[in-house]
């Protein structure tokens, strides 16, 4: 076969397959409700309720990791009416196009919020309110309780009595945490000479680092093992390991560095009514305690103490989390990101 | 009057011609085109554009490329890749020629079982694979609970995990039969007849070994260390579980701007480096082959 030939029936049938694939996009369902969303944020326990008093179905696809839901929102999004998105990863979201803003008046529960909450600057654009924060996650470190019995300063991490047990989460977060304890005020947006302590006082820990963690049941399998006695973290962390019977605690550094999820509704949503719906309803103080109870995730909505058991809240430190709310460094975009994973890559290559 | 006679001297179409050409040709083509066409020809593309927070902007550039030398990191990296993929090719290709070796021509009657408990290993997932040596490895793992119970070590030995030790003997292990199971093929064609005239001119076993088992089992090393160099050099899998701290390899990178760095031109530039890097290593291997051919 002649190579032109070869390449004209290739094309042929290369452009058959292209046309195949166009025409078999799921489509939205009249009465459906898509979700782009993390498992457990849409249990059936408060899924169930919503669909019953609005006589519709809800349909969901679980995400792995944040950047999944952004790599679907940047391929088109029809797909879904709502998704679930980072404090980090709003204003990306918001200013790329991805979602719609939000109407205020259609979510009266939106007000129950923490005050903070319902002004975050990067959740707005032009005075334009675009996210529903849903649930909170505050970075804790998890130590060993039984090793580290005392001691609630995130320079433990740098301890060299802990040399070799140590582990840090591999994610540009972990530079904000370290920079928050270094004193350094714009966490997300730091200069060169500030990005460069950073990355050296990261790189003088390195011998006393045993290895970097990304997902969440490796930290867990690290302590569990004995390998590690102490690491930035999740809270899912230090509860799951506590379930597992490994004696640890977990400690919050001051000022506390955390990330919210919120709901925002896609570009393009037919069902713009019905989201409005869904996110009042998640918001709701009974769906937020209900939740936290199920799912061990931290509310948004302080009135949720009312709907869940007083040993959530205790668990939770909910009482702490009203106090610190006003001084959290949240999560929020970083201009450079690209950068900051170049930097996170060299102290890894160093 | 000139018109009709041109029209009329056009060759008429064969359509059999080229139906035969679809049924036959059309799968293997579609194939190529689909799996190796059109990825590598998107990557080369991609690789020339940029980003503007989550839009790829199509705006021709060579920026990515200057980016690979720009920060240090990349080129280390990617030497540290090579490095393991070299330990881990030298070690595999030593370890799996050695079992082909003894399956093919020490075991007799045993020969088609041990075979078959070499393609085992292949059966299960590779995470897993790679995974059990963070247990075999670790603090508390086989090896020093072993240790510990004779009375050799006090503490647990630290250095077996997260370094690239545990890189490489993982990789090596993963890639053993990638080796032997071409290597074994090869032994299996060698007549008996040669070795045994080679042995009757007064050959000594060694001697059979260098000048004719081992020139005529190159057709199975050749493409079991091809196969285990390129992939081990890519590989994500073990760095990221066992690598620890300084164990970080190109592929890691790579992921990072698909992922969280959303930077799929910078990731496809970094791929094509990769490729390149690779396509060189594996010529100069054919080159090396047909030296010795």
């Amino acid at each position: 076969m002649e190579r032109r030939e070869f390449l004209k029936t290739s094309t042929l049938l290369g452009l058959t397959a292209a046309v195949g694939l166009k025409f078999c996009r799921p489509a939205a369902a009249a009465g459906e409700l898509r979700l782009l969303t993390w498992e457990g944020y849409a249990e059936d326990a408060w899924v169930k309720d919503f669909e019953q008093a609005n006589g519709v179905t809800v349909t969901k696809t679980y995400v792995g990791s944040n950047d999944e839901y952004m790599a679907k929102l940047a391929a088109g999004g029809a797909d879904y009416d709502l998704v679930v998105i980072v404090s980090s990863l709003a204003k990306r979201a918001i200013d790329a196009g991805f979602v719609e803003s939000l109407d205020v008046s259609l979510i009266p529960n939106f007000s129950q919020l923490y005050p903070r909450l319902q002004k975050v600057g990067f959740i707005f654009k032009d005075d334009q309110l675009y996210g529903a924060p849903t649930f909170l996650a505050i970075s804790p470190v998890t130590v060993n309780a039984e090793v580290i019995p005392e001691g609630n300063d995130f320079g433990i991490l740098f301890d060299k009595k802990y040399a070799g047990k140590i582990a840090m989460w591999d994610d540009v977060s972990t530079l904000g945490d370290v920079a928050n304890w270094m004193g350094i005020k714009d966490v997300w947006n730091m200069s060169d000479d500030n990005l460069n302590a950073v990355k050296q006082k990261l790189i003088e820990q390195k011998p006393m680092v045993r290895t970097y963690w990304s997902q969440a049941g490796e930290a867990i399998d690290l302590f569990m093992n004995k390998e590690v006695v102490a690491s930035n973290s999740w809270s899912y962390i230090t509860s799951t390991l506590k379930s597992r019977g490994l004696p640890v605690r977990d400690f919050v550094s001051s000022p506390p560095v955390g990330a919210f999820d919120s709901h925002f509704i896609v570009k393009g949503s037919q069902q713009r009514e019905l989201a409005h719906k869904f996110i009042n309803h998640i918001l709701s103080p009974q769906s937020q305690g209900e939740i936290a109870d199920l799912t061990g995730y931290t509310p948004t909505a302080p009135a949720s103490k009312d709907y869940m058991k007083p040993e959530t809240w205790t668990a939770l430190r909910m009482d702490d989390v009203g106090k610190m709310m006003d001084e959290m460094k949240f999560w929020e975009d970083i201009p450079r990101r690209g950068r900051y994973l170049e930097v996170l890559n060299e102290i890894k290559a160093a | 009057m000139i018109l009709t006679e041109l029209s009329s001297r056009k060759p008429a179409i064969d359509w059999s011609w080229h139906l035969r050409l679809v049924a036959f040709l059309g799968p293997a083509a579609l194939y190529a085109l689909v799996f190796i066409l059109v990825p590598y020809a998107n990557l080369l593309i991609y690789s020339f554009w940029k980003t503007d927070n989550y839009t790829i902007v199509r705006d021709f550039n060579l920026g990515n490329f200057a980016r690979v030398f720009e920060s240090p990191v990349y080129l280390s990296v990617i030497a540290n890749s090579l490095l393991v993929a070299s330990i881990v090719t030298i070690c595999a290709v030593v370890l799996g020629y050695a079992l082909a070796l003894y399956v093919a021509f020490f075991t007799g009657m045993r020969r088609k079982f041990l075979y078959f408990l070499m393609v085992i290993p292949l059966w299960t997932s590779f995470l897993l694979r790679a995974f059990i040596w963070r247990l075999i490895l670790g603090r508390e793992g086989v090896i020093n609970s072993g240790l510990a119970w004779f009375g050799f070590t006090d503490e647990p030995l630290s250095v077996l995990l997260f370094n690239r030790f545990s890189v490489c003997v993982a990789l090596t292990y993963v890639f053993i039969p990638f080796v032997a199971i071409p290597v074994y093929a090869a032994l299996e064609k060698i007549p008996p007849a040669t070795l045994e005239a080679s042995m009757d001119l007064g050959a000594s076993p060694f001697y059979t070994l260098r000048r004719i088992i081992l020139p005529l089992s190159l057709p199975g090393i050749i493409p079991g260390a091809i196969f285990t160099f390129c992939l081990s050099f890519g590989d994500f899998v073990a760095p990221s579980l066992l690598g620890g701290p300084s164990g970080i390899m190109i592929s890691s990178v790579i992921i990072n701007q698909f992922g969280s760095a959303f930077d799929w031109p910078f990731g496809s530039a970094l791929a094509i480096f990769v490729i390149v890097v690779v396509g060189i290593a594996v010529a100069l291997a054919r080159l090396l082959e047909r030296r010795y051919e």
